[in-house]
């Protein structure tokens, strides 16, 4: 059963810069340009694209913070431009880890006030503070002020308030940036929990592309306001299957030496770039019907070049190999 | 509007700045002395060892101070909840957006009212003991629903405010509006004739007057009640015209998105 559906959505921002004085230019960004897409009960649905691609203008308007200028949006079967009200009843949101409550202001404190303020009071206000607070594991430290929290605990806190309503769906914009592992991977628990054990929908944002790998059950793929790809991850991954991606681990390699090796590669493209200490990772992508004789041609391209080659593997494609691909396709 | 959920908001915010003031006993003493500095600059202005004449500048301490609070705190609670990332909590309240962003804000104006009230207390006691219980309530009536009128305007020049780039540029060049309206210009005689005529649309006007007569002996019933019609008519007229624009602002907030 679909718990969100999104038809042709589209929004621009038409913004004015001052040029002097009394002169403006008017800038139309156009943020989203006919976005659809289905959200099941019980699923984590990712929203996956680069900076600028429209996923918090996607967010906002799911969220009732903004309003789009065509298209429909339903979030259990509310429409969130004509019900926002129905829908802000039904939909708990987190929009940012690091800020979003008041400083002074004791975790417990905070949870009160937004319950009050979403219409929760008597006893079932505390019960229902104490039980999100066990939820996410912040129990120990309800009485801490939110200004002593950690980012760990801040995140928590902020689901704990999207939960607060007991809501179906909730609309998480990036709910681990910036948290250090060990935060990140028991927000990502507390997250599948909440989706596959308690049947909500989970719409979350995230840049963090091994993230999505583990926690999402489909992810849509956003570039430029529109959406490119929309499955789940091994699905995605079968839709690159016309390549072979090859790793290549390299040291001690000069940039410009590893540009002019890149640039005579006609048929191979270059798909991530990671440096782990003093080894270059390279994943290149290439395509089926040329991957007999490619691992030879990629090393000797690299070693005509006086590059030390320290392993050359056929890897299963990443998320970030489809996501970069998919991107890559759509820019060429 | 459901009025169980509004009666949950308006303890919500009571919750939230009985909590606030709570910690910061500093931020409660400054918000107590400000009308004492009022008082002390109208004395400096006009001299007077008169009972009445102190308890005149008591009420108008009280109005100017409460105005200005009024028209500014609504805009200046905004921002501060854009800035502290909680205005799309509010926001997204299910109520409509500018009762909960009003509703965020009264509580705090409710209570700092009470306290700006009481702290003359003694002051009056000591003035004019007899009337003293009488003062107060005109004090408390004054300063809880005197300038309540005004929240029209500010909740318009918070939506100004919040749908600007430029926020602190309109905060600026609202500051010379806001002292005209609050009545920290008057008396309205020394106004150019333009201005007198523009704050004539503002109940607080009418407010200012009314103070003026009831601490001068001899005021009839009849200008004390044409003044009170006034000061109602100004302000259902000023807030039926604002709740269009307020509307207006909020479509225009939501349109454009607000600032995370």
């Amino acid at each position: 059963m679909s718990t969100v559906i999104v038809s042709e959505l589209r929004k621009k921002y038409v913004s004015r810069i001052r040029k002097g004085f009394l002169k403006y230019e008017v800038k139309v960004v156009e943020a989203l340009r006919g976005v659809s897409f289905t959200a099941r009960k019980g699923e984590v649905f990712g929203i996956l694209g680069p900076n600028g691609a429209g996923k918090s203008t996607l967010v906002k308007i799911l969220a009732t913070l903004l309003l789009p200028d065509s298209g429909e949006a339903r979030i259990l079967g509310y429409d969130v431009v004509k019900e926002r009200d129905e829908v802000r009843k039904r939909v708990g949101i987190s929009m940012s880890v690091e800020k979003g409550f008041f400083y002074k202001l004791t975790a417990r404190e905070n949870l009160k006030y937004f319950g009050m303020l979403y219409g929760i009071e008597g006893p079932r206000l505390k019960t229902r503070v104490d039980e999100v607070l066990r939820e996410v594991g912040l129990v120990k430290h309800a009485d801490k002020m939110y200004e002593e929290m950690s980012l760990g605990m801040k995140a928590r806190l902020s689901i704990a308030r999207a939960l607060l309503s007991d809501p179906e769906v909730l609309i998480l914009d990036e709910p681990t940036l910036g948290l250090d592992p060990v935060s990140a991977r028991r927000i990502r628990g507390l997250l599948l929990e909440l989706a596959h054990k308690q049947g909500r929908t989970i719409l979350l944002t995230t840049h963090n592309m091994f993230e999505a790998e583990i926690l999402l059950d489909r992810v849509a793929i956003l570039v430029d306001g529109k959406i490119i790809a929309i499955d789940s991850v091994d699905a995605l991954k079968q839709s690159v299957a016309d390549s072979v991606f090859v790793e290549v681990r390299l040291s001690g390699a000069p940039q410009e030496s590893l540009k002019k090796v890149l640039s005579n590669f006609q048929d191979i493209r270059l798909s991530t770039h990671h440096r782990d200490g003093t080894v270059e990772k390279l994943t290149l992508v290439v395509p089926v019907k040329a991957a007999d004789e490619a691992l030879e041609r990629i090393v000797h391209e690299f070693r005509s070049q006086g590059l030390k080659v320290r392993g050359v593997s056929v890897k299963e494609p990443t998320l970030e190999d489809v996501f970069i691909t998919l991107t890559a396709h759509r820019s060429m | 509007m459901d009025l169980k959920l509004f009666l949950c908001q308006i303890k919500a915010g009571i919750f939230l700045w009985f909590s606030l003031y709570k910690r910061s006993p500093l931020l409660v003493s400054v918000l107590l002395l400000r009308p004492y500095l009022v008082l002390i600059a109208l004395f400096a202005i006009e001299p007077s060892t008169n009972p009445l004449s102190i308890i005149r500048n008591v009420l108008i301490s009280i109005l100017v101070v409460s105005s200005i609070d009024i028209l500014w705190d609504v805009a200046s609670n905004a921002l501060s909840l854009r800035f502290l990332g909680i205005l799309p909590y509010i926001i997204s309240a299910p109520s409509s957006p500018s009762l909960s962003l009003l509703l965020s804000y009264l509580p705090k104006y409710i209570l700092e009212s009470v306290l700006k009230a009481l702290e003359f207390l003694p002051l009056l006691f000591v003035l004019n003991s007899a009337q003293s219980a009488g003062f107060l309530l005109i004090l408390l009536l004054f300063s809880l629903v005197g300038v309540l009128p005004l929240l029209g305007l500010s909740s318009l020049i918070a939506y100004t405010v919040l749908s600007s780039k430029e926020e602190t540029v309109w905060l600026d060049w609202l500051a010379p509006l806001i002292l005209l309206v609050s009545g920290a210009l008057y008396p309205v005689s020394l106004l150019p004739p333009w201005l007198q005529l523009l704050s004539r649309l503002f109940p607080t006007t009418y407010l200012f007057e009314i103070i003026q007569l009831i601490t001068e002996n001899g005021a009839s019933a009849q200008t004390l009640l044409g003044l009170a019609i006034m000061y109602l008519t100004t302000s259902i007229l000023l807030n039926s015209i604002l709740y269009l624009l307020v509307s207006k602002g909020e479509s225009e907030l939501l349109r454009r998105g607000i600032h995370l």
